[in-house]
């Protein structure tokens, strides 16, 4: 009898069997084939990633009021309950798609992949994907995007980027929102910038009020320059 | 809490091992996990058994190899030991080094019975 299950096959000793299997590997080839995608059809694609209430949502309602003259814009939302954040997107006209992950605290590749094939992404388009309010797991999981983005809102303290290391580290972009709310909290900007570069020394910086319509234009800018 | 996703990615890979080589019980996984991976060692051997419960690999233990961090600093040209992403360079006390390892998640081998 086997003794680690108590099955009845019978074995003739312990055989050990490499794998050398990276953990990750059916993520990246889901990713690799996302990404050959959106290069094929000239997709800029951005992973945007933030607590939960740092204004992901309401920065890209602004973003596609801006660019939608310019360019097609499509939005791919990850949350674990609800339509809610998908329901906004559609207000502004932009094709959306809601992915609710359950009890999941990251949006993955393969996700991404049934979002895309559903959605028939246009050419020279630009894709958000607002994943979900989580400053760890998501960084972990590559989506084929072109940029990761990682928002992070003066309400939420100067510290972010060491306190959450890995996904400053692996962000192209920190963009700090809320900036309007700045006279009425004590969230210090350069000493967040410097935290940030710590992590990060080519992580690129731009600040922003989503309600404002502060920043906006360079954020704007940012986007089509990638 | 992704390591539950990490378990369920080693499972998979596990299972498709099984039905290449014909086994149906795994007693050890054998893993490389960087210190700077983001993953949190006992959150993965927690999740390990829950994700694994329907597998070959139901009562597998995990033996989890850490792999210490390093970087090369190109100021200093030298290769450097790091802890956390915002550890400075102990020589020039600058960030600007590329990590060269502690990043590994990987599967190394497992045992079966």
């Amino acid at each position: 009898m086997c003794g680690s299950c108590g099955c009845d096959t019978e074995y003739s000793a312990h055989r050990a069997i490499q794998l050398e299997h990276d953990i990750l590997a059916q993520n990246q080839k889901n990713a690799e084939s996302n990404r050959s995608l959106f290069i094929a059809k000239n997709i800029l694609a951005f992973n945007l990633m933030s607590s939960p209430g740092s204004g992901k949502t309401t920065l890209l309602t602004k973003t596609i009021t801006s660019l939608k003259h310019k360019k097609n814009i499509a939005v791919i939302e990850g949350d674990q309950q609800t339509d809610f954040d998908a329901k906004k997107i559609a207000e502004t006209g932009a094709k959306v798609l809601q992915i609710n992950t359950g009890k999941s605290c990251h949006l993955d590749a393969h996700q991404i992949h049934h979002a895309i094939t559903e959605m028939s992404l246009e050419n020279n388009s630009i894709l958000f994907i607002e994943n979900v309010g989580n400053l760890v797991c998501p960084a972990l999981f590559d989506l084929g995007e072109t940029k990761k983005i990682v928002l992070i809102s003066v309400t939420e303290g100067e510290d972010k980027p060491l306190k959450y290391p890995y996904m400053f580290h692996h962000a192209h972009l920190m963009v700090i929102n809320k900036i309007d709310l700045l006279p009425y909290v004590d969230f210090d900007v350069n000493q967040c910038i410097a935290y940030a570069k710590r992590v990060n020394p080519v992580l690129e910086i731009l600040q922003t009020s989503a309600t404002k319509n502060i920043g906006i234009d360079a954020w704007c800018d940012w986007l089509v320059r990638q | 809490m992704h390591e539950f996703s990490l378990c369920q990615y080693i499972v998979e890979a596990v299972e498709a091992k099984a039905c290449e080589k014909n086994f149906q019980c795994v007693s050890v996984i054998w893993l490389e996990i960087g210190e700077l991976a983001g993953v949190d060692y006992r959150s993965l051997v927690f999740s390990f058994p829950i994700a694994a419960s329907d597998s070959v690999a139901k009562n597998a233990v995990l033996k989890i190899i850490s792999i210490e961090g390093k970087g090369f600093c190109a100021l200093c040209q030298k290769e450097i030991g790091v802890k956390n992403y915002f550890d400075a360079c102990p020589g020039c006390g600058l960030h600007d080094y590329q990590i060269t390892q502690g990043k590994e998640l990987r599967i190394v081998k497992m045992e079966t019975n």
